[in-house]
């Protein structure tokens, strides 16, 4: 039985298994007695191993069993020794990465290390701090790497009457011998995809048969994702002289080389570094699968069927030339469109803790590392969002709640994660009930990192010298701690809130805690914009880019150093020309200059337009090769007269200007 | 251990070519066929390292005979031996499963690259 | 022998395999693309699809003003791109398993092969090559 099918179900179903598992283990840890809780671990780590028993994944059953036995030794005893929790989570986090090598198509890494260990009996405190260090910072394929360079430690095999009262292999040789982790981590780094091009010599007899023969090297040195000319070509004869193959691998350049120039007849070879892999690799590839629930999509079929006597109903009216009938019939039709767009959307969303799941595991270890008592309130994790910003959201949300307890939180304190519906948006909001931050000192802060002058500093509202630390390389905290910078990452949250058309906001005062809120849109692929036009050429620019439009009488437009400014209330505003932008002639502004409000790097700044032609919605239509290239291009959307009009992204394209370069 | 090789091809002249270059090169020529039918049977009895295999030969072909082989012995490691001008023989071949072809008229040079590359001797 | 549309860039002669074209389109309205310049001339709205137009006499160094009113919408293999060319001749059957080699390539040239058509040579244009170095115009 072909059970590739089957492949993308096993793995979306592991993944959420083992979220479970974290969680789980995260709460029995606070109760260790609790029945319950030892029986769900064993129900999940049992599921795990049926699945990859059944696809044949034989290190990931062989894992899962070792794990459901040792669960089920614990249902016995009705107990989980605290000590053993590290062993269990370093165990989960070697069936991820288990999981991650399988959804790469790799052959499943080792996990003979980890057979091999016990669970620490009595670990001293700071060495169990160490391991959860350890479990935290590095990939669990490396710890694996790393417990195999301490095999010559003598090693125990698994006997709970035999106290291991050493600190486990993994953690003494990561700390004493950390040069030598370092040389494995390289050995096994991250597969990299890239082209290959490889030249046969002039005239070479069977050339196709030649080009097969470097297919099956390229396949044997690792993934050989596609090639021109392909197997099938080559099979049927095709001309042969250069061929173009794209590859996944982790073995060096070098041995490839070598082993593709050892091949007769081949002269040359040459490798062109891969742009696109983010796009193709890792988690993100492939055919998606979402689930659906099969009373929507039965609402999708009822809805389609009615669309389809609507048509007839329109063919009569428009034969007939009855235009109320006519009119009405349209009515109908564009209300039950309405209705379908809002279905489709309802089956892209996902709620939230489809990610919120690994948080506690993170505020464990995290604790434990700065020793914080730090409890982790979840509220609103049923929300529903487009799978899309879910994912995007991800690593920002981990990094949110790492700063509020780096940052927020002193000795205990509650982080609150809260999620909810405002109309068309999503607001997520990460809280600390911590020391909070003081605009005054960012704004010295500012001065001192030679930011801006002290004057700019002082005309910064608070909110705007909050926002200060989502600049690049801003940080709070005198020393910067390892687990986060605060700043070094925010950039990173922020830009990705961006990317999603969504917008970021930071609430705090000194004694207050802090709020990170985060509003996105429920979906991006239909998303609200201001049409503009500009020399001419009509504009797309997203709505939640778009803070405010303004008919600025053109007199009170003023220079200031040479740049163009305007006065909004108490603030000076500076003007930029999108035309400028984009490299467009200016169209001289009439009496009255057409000015869109956004933000760029956290201040607000006017950008000048011709006209504005409106506000709609548009659907998003995502730009291929080379167009994804241009920078400050975030999609594109037609209209109804059949006219494409881009959708620019203010920020990006003046930052590609550097216009603040020197302010 | 010296690589054993088997040299299969029904001219002489080309087998004892082929075979003075292994015996230079320090390989060990175990057996000689000179058609696909005896290299067959041959092969099932020796299990050599490497068989280089002539295309065009009576009663069976090497094409035939390598296919037989290979599906007794996947593992099998079977270098063809073609004329010029036979592409789409070397093609089928190779789909069959040979590791890799040599072309007449061939340099010594040429027959030890091709075969330490595919044996994995230096 | 392959079907091979035959059109020139500047004064050459160059042939692509109908396999790789998905359509051959006429005066489709050219949508402005901000940012673009030089060979990107624009986007086409292609069955719903916003595809790039590629002025390949640019992008290849060809000089000349001569532009077909037809364009070239390459099969999604090859990133569906939109080619703009010289003048767009006729579709003619050539004999591609004896292609020979292009001469040595100089600079930005995109030839896969040279076959012969009745007196004349056709370059084969390398569709890959193309890619390849519209992918390096847009690095920096």
């Amino acid at each position: 039985m072909d059970m590739s099918q089957y492949r993308d179900l096993f793995l979306s179903e592991t993944r959420e298994h083992i979220n479970n598992l974290n969680q789980l283990v995260v709460t029995l840890e606070q109760e260790p007695g609790n029945r319950e809780t030892i029986d769900a671990l064993f129900r999940e780590a049992h599921s795990i191993k049926g699945m990859a028993a059944t696809m044949g994944f034989d290190r990931t059953a062989e894992l899962s069993h070792h794990l459901e036995d040792m669960l089920d030794g614990f249902r016995a005893t009705g107990e989980v020794p605290a000590s053993t929790v590290d062993y269990l989570l370093a165990g989960i986090d070697l069936l991820d990465g288990l999981l991650d090598d399988l959804q790469s198509n790799k052959p499943e890494r080792s996990i003979d290390a980890f057979m091999v260990e016990t669970p620490n009996e009595e670990p001293a405190r700071e060495e169990s701090v160490l391991t959860a260090e350890i479990l935290e910072e590095i990939p669990a394929e490396e710890l694996v790497a790393v417990a195999v360079e301490g095999e010559s430690e003598e090693i125990t095999p698994a006997d709970e009457s035999a106290p291991e009262p050493e600190v486990a292999p993994v953690v003494k040789v990561e700390t004493e011998e950390s040069n030598k982790a370092e040389t494995k981590k390289k050995s096994v780094k991250e597969p990299d995809v890239f082209k290959v091009l490889v030249k046969l010599a002039e005239n070479t007899p069977a050339a196709a048969a030649r080009g097969i023969l470097v297919l099956r090297e390229l396949e044997k040195s690792g993934e050989l994702m596609s090639s021109k000319p392909d197997m099938a070509a080559l099979r049927g004869g095709a001309p042969c002289q250069k061929i173009q193959a794209w590859l996944r691998t982790s073995l060096a350049k070098m041995h490839i080389e070598e082993a593709l120039l050892r091949i007769s007849g081949v002269v040359k070879v040459r490798f062109i570094d891969d742009r696109r892999k983010d796009e193709s690799s890792g988690r993100d590839e492939g055919g998606r699968t979402i689930r659906v629930r099969t009373d929507l999509l039965d609402q999708f079929v009822n809805l389609t069927g009615e669309l389809i006597t609507n048509r007839y109903m329109l063919h009569t009216a428009t034969n007939g030339r009855d235009w109320d009938k006519l009119t009405q019939t349209l009515s109908q039709t564009s209300r039950l469109i309405d209705d379908l767009h809002h279905q489709v959307l309802q089956a892209r969303l996902m709620p939230l803790e489809n990610i919120t799941g690994r948080l506690p595991r993170i505020i464990r270890d995290l604790s434990r590392k700065t020793n914080k008592e730090v409890t982790l309130r979840l509220t609103g994790a049923e929300v529903g969002i487009d799978r899309v910003v879910l994912e995007a959201l991800t690593d920002p949300l981990v990094h949110l709640v790492r700063n509020a307890v780096d940052h927020g939180i002193e000795k205990e304190g509650v982080v609150t994660l809260s999620a909810r519906r405002e109309k068309d948006l999503v607001l997520i909001e990460v809280a600390d009930d911590g020391k909070g931050m003081d605009p005054e000192q960012l704004r010295q802060q500012a001065v001192d990192r030679d930011l801006m002058t002290p004057s700019q500093a002082a005309s910064l509202s608070d909110r705007d010298a909050l926002m200060l630390v989502c600049r690049p390389g801003f940080s709070t905290t005198e020393e910067v701690t390892e687990t986060s910078g605060r700043g070094v990452g925010m950039d990173v949250v922020k830009a990705a809130v961006s990317n999603l058309g969504g917008s970021l906001d930071i609430i705090s005062a000194p004694g207050e805690g802090s709020r990170f809120q985060m509003r996105l849109p429920l979906s991006i692929a239909i998303i609200k914009i201001l049409l503009v036009s500009c020399a001419g050429h009509p504009l797309a620019i997203p709505l939640t880019r778009v803070q405010r439009t303004l008919d600025l009488p053109t007199c009170d437009i003023q220079l200031s150093g040479q740049k163009r400014v305007f006065r909004l209330g108490e603030e000076v505003v500076s003007l930029y020309s999108l035309a400028e932008a984009l490299g467009l002639p200016e169209v001289a502004a009439g009496e009255t200059t057409w000015v869109v409000l956004t933000e760029v790097q956290g201040r607000r700044v006017g950008l000048q337009v011709d006209h504005f032609l409106g506000q709609r919605e548009a659907f998003v239509k995502a730009l291929g090769f080379p167009l994804n290239l241009l920078v400050g291009l975030n999609g594109a959307t037609v209209e109804g007269n059949g006219q494409v009009v881009f959708i620019v992204d203010p920020q990006a394209l003046l930052e590609n200007r550097q216009l603040f370069k020197n302010d | 251990m010296a690589l054993r090789v088997m040299v299969v091809d029904d001219a002489l002249f080309m087998r004892s070519m082929l075979k003075d270059i292994f015996v230079r090169a320090g390989y060990e020529v175990v057996a000689e066929a000179e058609n696909g039918e005896i290299a067959l049977e041959l092969y099932q009895e020796i299990k050599p390292d490497l068989v280089t295999m002539d295309i065009v030969m009576p009663k069976k072909s090497g094409i035939e005979a390598l296919q037989e082989i290979m599906a007794s012995d996947p593992d099998a490691c079977v270098v063809m031996v073609s004329a010029l001008g036979q592409d789409s023989l070397v093609l089928e071949a190779v789909e069959s499963g040979a590791k890799d072809f040599i072309v007449k008229p061939f340099k010594e040079n040429n027959v030890l690259e091709i075969v330490r590359r595919i044996t994995g001797q230096a | 022998m392959a079907l091979t549309l035959i059109f020139t860039l500047g004064e050459e002669l160059y042939g692509l395999e109908i396999d790789a074209i998905q359509e051959v389109i006429e005066d489709p309205p050219l949508h402005y693309v901000p940012r673009a310049e030089g060979v990107l001339s624009g986007a086409i709205n292609f069955h719903g699809q916003i595809l790039a137009v590629i002025d390949l006499p640019s992008l290849l160094g060809f000089p000349g003003e001569e532009r077909d009113h037809r364009q070239v919408v390459l099969t999604p293999q090859f990133k569906s791109l939109v080619l703009t060319v010289s003048a767009i001749q006729r579709i003619v059957k050539l004999d591609l398993t004896t292609l020979q080699p292009p001469p040595e390539q100089a600079g930005k040239s995109a030839i896969r092969g040279v076959a012969g058509l009745d007196e004349m040579m056709v370059n084969l244009l390398d569709t890959d090559e193309v890619i390849n170095q519209l992918e390096n115009s847009y690095a920096e």
